[in-house]
Formats: C-alpha cells, structure tokens, sequence
C-alpha cells in the first residue's frame, strides 16, 4: 500500500553521513537487556558477521530517560546521565549504536542541546569533573535501525535463511520517527526502509490502518492511566490482526515491544481479547535472516504471538 | 527613448498588460516561456465568486493578445540579459532556441506564481495514496468531468497545506485558497449533489469583494460542512482513506472516511524568480516575490525604474486583482516609452 515507486521518503543525505566503522559502541538498553535478551544477542552477533565490532561497556548506565518520560525528575537531573555515558564512548573513540527509540532520542536531543548551549554543558562537566571525565560532544549516536540499513548490502550478501513465506509488518515507533528531528532517516509518515530490509531479506510485507500509530506505552498514560494505555494498544493490535495478520511485527525500539508484546496477555485476561501476534525487533529480524540459532534470537522471552511463533518459525525451518 | 515595451509572462496580468499598452498604440514584446498563453488560469475550471466558466473568460482575453497587430509574441522564450536604463533598455531573449536582440522602454515583469508541491507534508499522503490530490488538480478533475465519479462518497477539503506554515512551509497566508476551496465544495455539490464536502479550516480568510458572501452560500445553501481544525493525517484503510482531524470548537478528535482529499497547497513564487530578478537587477522579498518600490503607495514599481510588477509574481494573488496590477503597470510605463 506504501507507494515506494511515487515517492520514497528516505532521507538520502542523512543515510550518507552514516560511517560504517570498524567498531561501534553499543548502547545497552534497560528493556532489551532485562526483558527481552534476544535483542542484545542478535544486536552483538549481527554487528559481527557484518563487520562491525561492538563495544560493550561495563560503566554505561540507564539513558536517563526513563525518569524523564515517566515525569519522575525534571530533564535537566538526567543530563548528567547522557553527558556521562557519550563520554565513556568518547573516551574509546567510538560512535554509539542505539537499539532503542528512547535511547536513540535521548542522547541525540540532550546532546544536541548540551552542544548549542554552552552554560549547560558547562555545569554538567561540572559534575563530571567530579567523577573525573569530561562531555565534549563528539560522538555521534546512530540507531540500529538506520546502521542495518546503511548496511543492506553486507546483509543481502549474507542471507542464510531468507525469510520467504513470511509475511511482515512494521511498527517504527514515535520515538524514531517523530521524534527524530536530529537524524531520522526516513519520512514521518511514510516511512519504508524497514519494509525494504524485509525486501532483501526474502520475505513480504503487510500493511495495516493503524501503523503509524503509538503503541500505546505513551510513557504518563501507561502509568497514570492503564485503561486509556490498554484501549490504544487493542485499537493497534486489532487492526494488525484483522487487516494485516503478519507473522511477525517489527519494532525499532525495545519499548514498543515490550507494550505490543505483554498487552496481548493483558487484553486476554481484562478483556479477552484474542491476539497471537509476534512482535521482533528489527535486530532479531536480521538475526532469523542472518541464520542465528533459536538460543540467540530468545522468542521464548515473549509472552504474546507463542503459536504464530511455532508455526512461522517452523515453515522457515527453525524447530521451535 | 524606445516606444516598444516588454512584457515578461503570458498570464492574465501580462495579457491585460500588453493589451492596455497596444491599446495606446505602443507595441510590444510579450515574451512566454511555455507554448502557450493564460498561465495558471488554463488549469481553471469556473472562477469565484460568480462562478463563471474559466475557460470561454480566458479566451476571450487571449483572442484581444493574439489577434492584435501591436503586439509581438515569443512562445517558448525567456530573457537572457538585461542593459540600459529606463527609456533604453537593452534586453536579449532567447526564443525558441535563438538569441535575438531589442530595445525597450519599459519593462514590465507578470511572471506569475507556481503552485507548491506538498511532497514535504507527508501526513496528507500526497504523491503516497492515491485519491490525494492538490486544489489545482482538483480543477483539472472538475473541467473532465472525473468527479462525476465520487457521488455518495466524502469530499474532504484541507486548508493552509504550506501556507502559514515557518516549519515546513511559508509564513504568509496564500489569501485566496478559503475562497477558492468554498467554490471547490459549490463545484462538487452543484456537480455530484450526492456526495458531502467537508472542509477543514483554520479560520476563514475572505478578503475580497463578494468572497464571504460566496463562502456562507456555500455553507447555508449547499450544506458544506465546515470544521475548524487540522487534519493530523491521512491514511490508507482499505479501499478509502482515513482522514483524522481535530474539531477545535468542540475539542474532539475527528475521524473521517473519505474518497478524496483535496489540499489547498500554498501559492509559492517560481522557481526561478531570484535569476530573474539577477537579471533585471531588481529585488525580491524573502520568499523570491518581486518587491515593490513601497508597499502602499507604489503596488507597480519595482525596485529599479523603468521596470514595473504585475500579477502574483508579487504575491498570492486572484485574478481580478492580477488584471488590474497589469493595467496599472501599463499605464506606468507609459511614460517611459517615446
Ligand atoms: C487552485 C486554484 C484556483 C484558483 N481559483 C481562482 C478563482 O476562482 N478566481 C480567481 O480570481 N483566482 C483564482 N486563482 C488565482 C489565479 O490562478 C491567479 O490569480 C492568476 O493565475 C494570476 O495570474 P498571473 O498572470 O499573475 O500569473 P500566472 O497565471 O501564473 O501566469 C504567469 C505566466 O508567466 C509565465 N512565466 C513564468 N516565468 C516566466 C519567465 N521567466 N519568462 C517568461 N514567462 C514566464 C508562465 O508560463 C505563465 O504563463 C486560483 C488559483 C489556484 C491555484
Ligand atoms: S487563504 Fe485561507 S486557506 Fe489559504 S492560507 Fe490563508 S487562511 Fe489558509
């Protein structure tokens, strides 16, 4: 249904600015590397057989995000946090390969804004001083989503399983698209590069009415009010299910799926709605494509989607 | 002094600005860039706010260019270079593939305006979905009948697609898409009575004689239904689209099913109008619209004597206004020419 052909809304000039560097640093995320381990692992293995090593610190911390979002502390408490963990990456040399939306947004504005404001910067040093480093603002922040799609070409040489019979769909998620002032690189609205990794990766995409709609997480409401939380994520996985019945959903950001994810089980219990929809990050599609083993994609840490699961994963071979 | 004038642009403001000057017996240049006269005006299907059919006006006021004897005209040109002062300018066009030389008095540039492309506004789909379309093609839809096919289905009307706009568009109010969305509605209820128009607006802009008028006519008498507030998006859903506003009266949410969106896309100056004005050695405004020599008193001189502005190469602009800038100019360079 996305017109590729009319107008793609890839932003070409941004895409170019992307390196592709020997090393990069990866930036953990709290929810894939706590709720969903299949994303780190296919983060690290995928870098790997594409040639691109990742650093793994053992001093990052949280983005400091999450208190932001969640309206726990104002934004200026975690600039601290993104000042100090850029400059563990600076430190090596390295520019930082987000695999989440909110890390991805977080370190690119607030550095952003620490690097045009020099009074802020300043007082933030001034703390990090105190631990004995210095932000000097010269790393840049890469989303994995973008990275994987600089390199489509290193992954189109080295499908093991192509991913034909398949069928996805895409979820982007607000935080890379809209918020994404400082680097997206596809359009807002229309955006298409996951579907063209699908492409090269051997398998078919779907589409659905609500795609560009949030997840329903919406950092207040899924704390303040559940309900509104749960309404939205039902609209979102109803339309995916009765429009697009994908065998997987592909979600740049950890968070995302964490929401589209665990809601299906929640929708059952409050409300009994039926869903069986498996929802993947982008990292672990290229990890199916890429021939990982079942250990190292971890479904089984997804609550929703366990028999769809089964049976698409079982049609391209993996004995799940 | 020379008593040829140039006329750069073949719109309605350039017309009526040769016309007046052969009138006076003066001749004159009318130079084209494309192969054919009217401008954007040939993409029109009736005209606000009487509702006259566009074409057969048009016509008759190419007929008084064509047909007239003092009036000499380049199709498939453009001015290379300009030299001299008033009363004796020196200009080269190239027409048609060849350089060719004249002497002027007086110049008078009616270049005109382009429409805008809304690529850059993905929400609305244009040039993604299908059955997204601008105003101007919109018009093209009404003069071949293809809106006969939308009976019983919803007509949506978007207003300020990159107008007012300091993001991702232009700061200024184009002035006359309210009005020309209004005739838009008129135009499908009047063609199609079946099909309902609803027309997203900000608020409404009826600056001229009879426009407010015509816009409560449309709303009270043909059931318009207008809805203060933006259109979010446009989405597929499938095999219609999916428009999601707001209702800032009310302060709801608004979802839509729709068969066709029109966008009011913004009246933007043309591509090339800072070469141009390079060229003459005049000045634009910030956007690239020729500047005036003072905004109230002198709405047809431009920057440099001698040289003069009409139409909506200076701004967003309708046609009666277009006429009469032409004529003014016309009677301004008057005294440039011997
Ligand atoms: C969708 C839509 C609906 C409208 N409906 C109405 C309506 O109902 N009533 C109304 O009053 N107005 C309406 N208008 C406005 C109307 O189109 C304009 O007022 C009118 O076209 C202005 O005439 P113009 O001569 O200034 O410019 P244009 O019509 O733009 O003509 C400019 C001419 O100059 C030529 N040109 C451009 N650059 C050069 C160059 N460098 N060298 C040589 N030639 C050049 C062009 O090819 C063109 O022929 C509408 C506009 C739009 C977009
Ligand atoms: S004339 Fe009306 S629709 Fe056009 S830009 Fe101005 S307010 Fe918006």
């Amino acid at each position: 249904m996305h017109k590729l052909d009319k107008l793609s809304g890839i932003r070409e000039e941004i895409v170019a600015d992307i390196p592709i560097p020997e090393e990069i640093f990866y930036f953990q995320s709290c929810v894939a590397s706590n709720k969903y381990p299949g994303i780190e692992s296919c983060t690290l293995d995928v870098l790997n057989k594409l040639g691109v090593k990742p650093f793994v610190s053992e001093d990052q911390t949280c983005c400091g995000g999450f208190v932001t979002f969640a309206n726990v502390a104002a934004p200026t408490a975690s600039m601290p946090a993104v000042a100090r963990n850029i400059s563990l990456a600076e430190e090596e040399g390295l520019d930082i390969c987000a695999v989440c939306n909110g890390c991805w947004t977080f370190l690119n504005e607030f550095g952003h804004f620490m690097n045009g404001n020099d009074e802020v910067k300043e007082s933030v040093n001034m703390m990090l001083n105190m631990m004995g480093r210095e932000y000097k603002g010269e790393s840049n922040i890469f989303h994995i989503g973008a990275m994987l799609y600089k390199l489509k070409d290193r992954i189109a040489e080295n499908v093991e399983r192509p991913l034909e019979g398949l069928k996805f769909a895409t979820h982007y998620g607000c935080h890379y698209l809209g918020g994404g002032k400082y680097g997206a690189i596809d359009d807002a609205q229309h955006p298409s590069f996951i579907q063209e990794l699908v492409e090269i990766m051997g398998g078919e995409n779907v589409d659905y009415t609500a795609s560009g709609e949030c997840c329903g997480t919406g950092f207040t409401q899924v704390i303040n009010d559940k309900e509104k939380s749960l309404d939205h994520s039902q609209m979102k996985l109803e339309s995916v299910r009765d429009e697009a019945d994908p065998d997987f959903v592909i979600v740049l950001c950890p968070y995302c799926l964490s929401q589209l994810d665990r809601m299906q089980q929640q929708l059952d219990y409050r409300r009994d709605v039926k869903l069986d929809i498996p929802i993947i990050h982008i990292t672990q599609l290229a990890g199916l494509a890429l021939g990982l083993p079942k250990e190292r994609l971890a479904f089984d840490a997804h609550i929703g989607g366990q028999d769809r699961f089964k049976k698409a994963l079982n049609k391209i071979g993996i004995d799940y | 002094m020379s008593k040829k004038a140039l006329v750069i642009g073949g719109g309605i403001a350039g017309i009526n600005a040769a016309v007046e000057l052969a009138n006076n017996d003066k001749l004159v240049i009318l130079v084209e860039k494309n192969g054919e006269l009217g401008g954007n005006v040939n993409d029109m299907a009736a005209t606000f706010p009487e509702l006259d059919e566009a074409q057969p006006l048009l016509d008759e006021q190419k007929s008084k260019v064509e047909d007239n004897e003092n009036i000499d005209i380049k199709f498939n040109s453009e001015v290379i270079s300009v030299s001299g002062k008033a009363g004796d300018f020196k200009v080269e066009i190239n027409e048609d593939g060849n350089t060719v030389a004249e002497e002027v008095g007086a110049i008078i540039v009616a270049t005109g305006f382009n429409y805008m492309e809304p690529n850059d506004y993905s929400e609305y789909g244009y040039s993604r979905l299908d059955n997204v379309v601008t105003s101007q093609e919109y018009e093209r839809m009404v003069m071949n009948g293809d809106i006969k096919k939308y009976s019983n289905s919803n007509v949506v009307f978007v207003h300020c697609v990159g107008s007012r706009d300091r993001v991702k568009g232009y700061r200024y109010c184009s002035k006359i898409c309210c009005t020309y969305s209004a005739k838009h509605a008129l135009l499908l209820k009047q063609e199609v009575p079946s099909a309902n128009a609803f027309v997203f607006y900000i608020d409404i802009r009826a600056l001229g004689k009879g426009y407010e008028e015509f816009i409560r006519d449309a709303i009270e008498d043909y059931g318009v239904r207008y809805i203060r507030g933006r259109v979010s998006k446009v989405i597929n859903k499938e095999d219609t689209l999916l428009v999601k506003a707001e209702n800032s009266l009310i302060g709801n949410p608004v979802e839509l099913n729709a068969d066709l969106v029109v966008l009011a896309s913004a009246m933007e100056p043309q591509k090339d109008s800072k070469e141009l004005a390079e060229i003459l050695g005049i000045e634009t405004d910030d956007y690239g619209f020729y500047k005036e020599a003072q905004s109230n008193m002198e709405p047809v001189k431009s920057s440099k004597e001698g040289i003069f502005l009409a139409g909506s190469c200076t701004a967003p602009l309708e046609i009666r206004e277009s006429v009469a800038m032409g004529k003014a100019a016309a009677s301004e360079s008057l005294s440039f020419l011997g």
